[in-house]
């Protein structure tokens, strides 16, 4: 049954891999920048589900590097180190588990991925590459509004439906 | 369980990723990717025809759409009494080419693509195609539409996908000519944000509003007189070295689904009898 799920996981993984990495790619407007890989990294790592955020975060990030239009993101590893700093600040800074806590590390989350991207971008360049891989500003700003519009909802997921978040956290995150 | 016994596994990790990346930046991964593309290309077409019929039906607004189309059928008016002109000399042209036995000595053969991926903002403007160098595609090879419009070049390159940079990026660079002549006059430069002008043409070249632009040919892999865009508007005083123009495509090259790529006859392989044209 555990292997079922890591499966059914890393199948989630690969499907919202290619929806961003494909199918989102030729929508217009706003639907163009629901990105929700990374909410649903948070999502996971806030139902305490450490391993599911990881093979999540290594599927989708691998078929966003294998269809990426332009140059490799690293994106695999650039999603991995966003799950591993995420589940660091969910052990030792924001320790509750309130709306508030997931909004806020989904945010954290997009703007170190944002930064990474600026940073490929600019090792690519340093190795003589013109590369267009961060998004801009005002792109960043409107993922982000619907970052938060997803995170909502997916807390809501949880709470109703998951009955996750109703009982205590463990000692330690008290202690 | 407790932050120090977590902390091994976190090193271990992390280890594993880096020892990854390390194997992934020298190449060895290339063929468990290769094989992950070809496993994974059938959802990617599938999603990317679903995407592009969505992206297709909420395209633009109703007026900006009627706007435009009132402007073209403008041009295309001007355009009629020319096209009646051309299309005899092209018949012509073409009855003397099968004359000549000269329709298989262009050196190019063509395939057709789906455009999977799309990126296009700010600067950039590219698009990854199903296609790569399994197919005979190489860097640099032309990308067309419909009967011959550019849209852009082969610029990345794997096995079963390309990277085509599209005419409007800001890397982009195409050498062009005049309508009707093979004459090197000036350079097709992207600016981005689907923009693209017409630089380096010499004060002495004639170029007025709504005239042709098209490949000179002197790049390797794009043949001649491919067209790519529409001049819109003439810029520069008669006492600088050279003018410029703002272009209009020909192609919306945002809205792209097939392309089709042009390629020297001797790179085809043998093993695509479809697309193989006899010498």
């Amino acid at each position: 049954m555990r292997i079922l799920k890591y499966a059914a996981v890393a199948a989630l993984g690969l499907a919202f891999g290619l929806y961003e990495s494909t199918f989102l790619t030729f929508v217009s407007g706003w639907l163009s920048y629901l990105k929700p890989i990374l909410p649903s990294l948070v999502f996971f790592m806030l139902l305490e589900r450490r391993g599911y955020a990881l093979i999540f975060g290594a599927c989708a990030g691998t078929v966003l590097d294998l269809f990426a239009v332009e140059s490799p993101s690293l994106a695999p590893w650039r999603l991995l180190f966003i799950a591993a700093t995420l589940w660091f600040v969910s052990e030792r800074i924001l320790t509750n588990r309130s709306v508030y806590s997931m909004v806020t590390m989904t945010l954290a989350g997009r703007l170190f991925d944002w930064s990474w991207l600026v940073t490929t971008e600019w090792i690519y360049g340093l190795m003589g590459r013109d590369v267009y891989l961060a998004p801009s500003l005002a792109d960043l700003g409107r993922t982000a509004a619907l970052d938060f519009v997803v995170t909502v909802a997916l807390f809501i997921f949880g709470l109703l439906v998951m009955r996750q978040y109703l009982r205590p956290r463990r000692a330690l995150a008290y202690g | 369980m407790p932050i120090s016994r977590r902390v091994p596994l976190f090193i271990i990790l992390m280890g594993t990723v880096l020892a990854v990346a390390v194997l992934y930046g020298i190449g060895i991964l290339n063929p468990v990717q290769e094989t992950l593309r070809w496993a994974l290309s059938p959802l990617a077409n599938l999603s990317a025809v679903i995407g592009t019929r969505l992206g297709h039906d909420a395209a633009g607004n109703v007026a900006t759409l009627q706007a435009q189309v009132r402007d073209y059928e403008d041009r295309l008016a001007a355009f009629s009494v020319d096209y009646v002109k051309l299309r005899s000399l092209e018949e012509e042209n073409r009855q003397l080419r099968v004359m000549a036995k000269f329709l298989s000595s262009t050196g190019y053969d063509h395939i057709g693509a789906r455009v999977i991926a799309r990126h296009i903002q700010g600067k950039s403007a590219a698009v990854l195609i199903d296609r790569g160098s399994d197919d005979g595609l190489e860097k640099g090879m032309a990308v067309i539409v419909g009967d011959g419009v550019l849209v852009g070049k082969i610029t990345l390159l794997n096995r079963r996908l390309a990277t085509v940079t599209l005419i409007s990026d800001e890397r982009s660079r195409v050498a062009a000519a005049p309508l009707g002549s093979n004459k090197l006059f000036g350079m097709v430069e992207g600016l981005g944000n689907g923009i693209s002008r017409l630089t380096l043409v010499p004060q002495s070249e004639p170029l007025k509003r709504n005239d042709i632009v098209v490949t000179a040919g002197t790049e390797e892999k794009i043949p001649a007189n491919l067209a790519i865009a529409l001049v819109d508007e003439v810029k520069g005083q008669p006492t600088d070295p050279f003018k410029t123009a703002t272009l209009l495509p020909l192609a919306r090259l945002d809205q792209l689904s097939l392309v089709t790529v042009l390629r020297p006859a001797a790179l085809r392989p043998v093993t695509d009898p479809q697309n193989y044209a006899h010498p």
